[in-house]
């Protein structure tokens, strides 16, 4: 890796100064309609994704390495990075090309990362998806997981190696914080998704200090986990990782949960492979425990199903009203039609975390309206059951948000697109300025005609043309330079009651780059 | 676009506020889901709602393997279980293939089921309270881990040894076999008296005959085997359990079966006889005559020193390298 020197140009140097920030991870450098990378990151991810590998510029004399992927399709590339355990740190554009000077102003906007994926194209939506953290502690082992897609955070204190590999076993993490000079349990080697962390991290007053602030308590004497300092250290150290991937305060992660060992039936990890539960031998689904009974209508069913399949309970109380609301259910074959209508819930879930990180989509807002919808259903269906099972539970929360549900219906359109920034996602009729706006944008032929004739007018140019081209967007065209007092700047455009679908500025003042046609994702 | 982005992150600000709410619907929702689930698949798949009891125990009626039952392409044969402080272990022999590993696992899993809230595969069950399942099943190879069969046998072998109480579901399925026979038995046989001393509720299948006689050395253990008949010189499974040990292996039969070259066959015929007529000769029958052991019966003779000392060991107290010395200086002496 080349260090910033004068050699470099100033998009390198700034490129290299973000990069320093992440070392180990690729970094996905927006410039453009394309993420590259560039020096080792470009060799790596070229040879992982089978993308050409080019140059670009030099630096301290040599050739820069560079690849790329197209920034509309970089979600399938991504998918393929985080499945070969591989992070990527996303670097957008913040500032404005057409203000800026020298580089646009980049930041890294979120690592996507193994264990705390929470978008939908790179998840399996019937598995958990989980980021887990051990601490050691003499003998003892503090653990602590999360499952960012739905906001589940839990820990958990262990005696043994063979407690903590049996636990690790049953949440299977798709990624696994450990302190950096531990030297491992030989079975662990091989763990998927390693993540070695600093030492100086696995700090109490740290640890606590950071869960404090993520869930805006005082201290965690209402968790009850208070005296359970090795499993808090972990915990610490896994939200300052996730917070810090996500560059987000993680507002759907509110609580922790102490998951008591004696609590449950206690299976260890060779037991548990061999029972063949939600996993064969083989390493596939087929033919286990779960792919018998899951029926169930939403995804996020199927991973509360492997949840309760995989820690059977040794509370009979909990077990005893499972089954009293089973049988219940099956009077009058009640499930059926409670079954029909969860079909068109959904996974609200996961739908749920990507609102509170703000990456939901159009498309999460119609399925999340659409679940709202079913909710005054389910709650008559269920009114008819009888009372005296865990059903009883969870009536409380099975009610309609009348209020919500008709705001979303109002503003979402049937069928939204995938992505907001094309636009088309609102509904007419919900607000009255984006109304307007697109009755402008509809009729922007007349507008262009009359703004030419305004704008003739106020500069006394006849010249003057308002125009748009695919290359430049809109524009104002003026005749050939001629020493003039009256130039219309944007600045006097501003002024106008312009539709945002206008703009003056050659928006794409970048320049593009092709590639050879790259293999599809 | 600028509106309609802001308008969006409005509506996110909005749903944001219910966030708390929402998170507690949706968990309720998969919670109603998976029980919706649970109700469906005892209808369609016939399964009845287990009793859960006080006393320590397991008894399931007619019960089904759930996995087997909807893969099998023939009728499924249920099977009843007992477990209970009185007989709390169960020597399970019969032919290989002939379904002691579903056998075992399908109390497992039945078991498990039941502690999920789920109904089970079953004619009726009653499940007392069970702290941990253990399953020693087959030879899990680690081979990436670079430890021998035997060494993983034997680590997970110490790991129940260490760990089961009398609330503890045991299965135990031909401990012993990554080693010689005298060795494996041995093991076979202290790790069965011990589990029986824990009176831990234990399913152990063996290919060791020798091993059915241990009812007659421990309490609460009791014999069963599994079914097959012979028709002509084929062998039909009939996967049915019946109380008492199995009368013969049937492991030319399965190898014919497998495809063994019928030469082979008629020798190793030949040399099971002359074997056979060889230990009638030479000794004892052991009191249950009905037995019929067809190898070496260890243990109706006087003991053995080895099997003195292994009686004798605390082998909780051992870690698994003594355990290892121990086994070569035998194998030595043997």
């Amino acid at each position: 890796m080349a260090n910033t020197s004068p050699a470099n140009t100033p998009m390198i140097a700034q490129y290299l100064n973000i990069k320093r920030e992440h070392p180990e991870v690729l970094l996905f450098y927006r410039m453009g309609d394309f993420y590259e990378l560039f020096f080792d990151d470009a060799k790596r991810a070229a040879a992982l994704l089978d993308i050409t590998l080019t140059q670009r510029g030099q630096s301290g004399g040599q050739p820069i390495p560079m690849a790329g992927v197209p920034f509309h399709s970089a979600e399938g590339y991504l998918a393929r990075l985080v499945s070969a355990g591989e992070s990527v740190a996303i670097c957008e554009q913040i500032g404005d090309p057409a203000t800026s000077k020298g580089p646009v102003e980049r930041k890294v906007v979120r690592i996507v990362t193994p264990g705390t994926l929470h978008d939908e194209a790179l998840l399996d939506a019937r598995r958990d998806n989980v980021l887990a953290a051990i601490a050691p502690h003499q003998a003892k082992w503090g653990i602590a997981w999360l499952e960012l897609s739905s906001g589940r955070f839990s820990l958990l204190e262990l005696e043994s190696d063979e407690e903590m590999l049996a636990e690790l076993t049953r949440l299977s993490p798709a990624e696994l914080l450990v302190p950096e000079n531990l030297t491992l349990p030989e079975p662990l080697s091989a763990q998927r998704g390693l993540r070695r962390q600093g030492e100086w991290l696995y700090d109490l007053e740290s640890a606590t200090r950071s869960l404090c602030d993520q869930f805006e308590v005082q201290d965690l004497r209402g968790f009850g986990c208070a005296h359970l300092t090795t499993a808090l250290i972990a915990a610490g150290v896994l939200v300052d990782y996730a917070r810090d991937t996500q560059r987000s305060r993680l507002p759907h992660v509110t609580s922790i949960s102490v998951e008591n060992r004696d609590d449950a039936v206690v299976i260890d990890a060779a037991s548990r492979r061999n029972l063949e539960i939600d996993t064969n031998l083989g390493g596939g689904s087929d033919n286990t425990l779960a792919s018998v009974l899951d029926t169930c209508a939403t995804a996020m069913g199927s991973r509360l199903l492997k949840r309760w399949l995989n820690r059977p309970l040794r509370q009979r109380d909990i077990i005893h009203d499972r089954q009293a609301g089973v049988a219940l259910l099956q009077l009058d074959v009640t499930y059926e039609a409670l079954r029909e209508t969860l079909n068109a819930v959904g996974d609200v879930e996961r739908i749920l975390s990507r609102v509170a990180l703000y990456s939901a989509r159009p498309r999460d807002l119609a399925r999340l309206r659409d679940a709202l919808a079913t909710l005054p259903q389910l709650q008559t269906l269920l009114s008819q059951v009888d009372n005296g099972s865990v059903i009883d539970h969870l009536r409380p929360h099975i009610q309609p948000y009348p209020a919500l549900s008709d705001t979303l219906q109002r503003a979402i359109v049937e069928n939204p697109p995938v992505v907001i920034r094309e636009g088309g996602v609102i509904a007419k009729g919900f607000d009255d300025e984006l109304d307007e706006q697109r009755g402008l944008a509809e009729n922007a032929g007349d507008y262009l005609v009359a703004l030419e004739t305004r704008e003739r007018e106020r500069t006394g140019l006849s010249h003057l043309k308002v125009g748009y081209n695919r290359v430049h967007g809109y524009f104002i065209e003026l005749p050939a330079p001629k020493p003039s007092r009256h130039r219309p700047s944007i600045f006097a455009a501003r002024h106008l009651k312009m539709p945002n679908a206008l703009s003056f500025l050659n928006s794409r003042s970048l320049k593009t780059r092709r590639y050879p046609p790259n293999p599809a994702p | 676009m600028s509106r309609e982005k802001w308008l969006y992150e409005r509506l996110l600000d909005e749903l944001n506020t219910h966030l708390h709410a929402l998170q507690a619907s949706s968990r309720a929702l998969a919670e109603l889901d998976v029980l919706c689930a649970f109700a469906e698949r005892a209808d369609a798949l016939d399964w009845v709602r287990p009793v859960l009891k006080e006393d320590t125990g397991i008894t399931i009626r007619a019960g089904r393997h759930p996995v087997v039952e909807q893969v099998s392409e023939t009728p499924f044969v249920p099977n009843d279980v007992s477990l209970n402080p009185e007989q709390a272990m169960l020597i399970i022999t019969g032919p290989n293939m002939g379904g002691k590993s579903t056998y075992m696992r399908q109390a497992a899993l039945i078991t498990l089921l039941a502690h999920c809230g789920s109904f089970v595969p079953a004619d009726a069950a009653e499940i007392g309270p069970v702290d941990r399942i253990f399953t020693r099943i087959g030879s899990s190879d680690d081979l990436a881990g670079g430890r021998s069969t035997f060494m993983v046998e034997m680590t997970e072998t110490a790991n129940i040894l260490h760990n089961a109480t009398s609330q503890s579901l045991v299965l135990m399925d031909e401990i012993g076999r990554g080693t010689s026979t005298f060795d494996g038995l041995s093991l076979a046989w202290a790790s069965a008296e011990h589990l029986a001393k824990l009176r831990a509720l234990t399913l152990f299948a063996t290919h060791y005959f020798e091993m059915t006689a241990l009812p007659e050395h421990a309490e609460s253990v009791a014999n069963i085997h599994l079914t097959a008949t012979e028709h002509g010189d084929r062998i039909i499974f009939m996967h049915r359990i019946e109380p008492g040990p199995a009368s013969q292996s049937y492991g030319l039969q399965v190898a014919q079966l497998a495809g063994v070259p019928t030469s082979v066959i008629q020798r190793a015929r030949e040399t099971l006889h002359s074997l056979e007529k060889r230990d009638s000769e030479t000794l004892p029958n052991p009191a249950g005559t009905q037995t019929a052991p067809l190898q070496d019966d260890l243990f109706a003779q006087a003991p053995h020193p080895v099997v003195e000392a292994l009686e004798n060991l605390a082998i909780d107290e051992l870690t698994p390298r003594q355990a290892l010395e121990l086994l070569y200086q035998w194998r030595e002496r043997v």
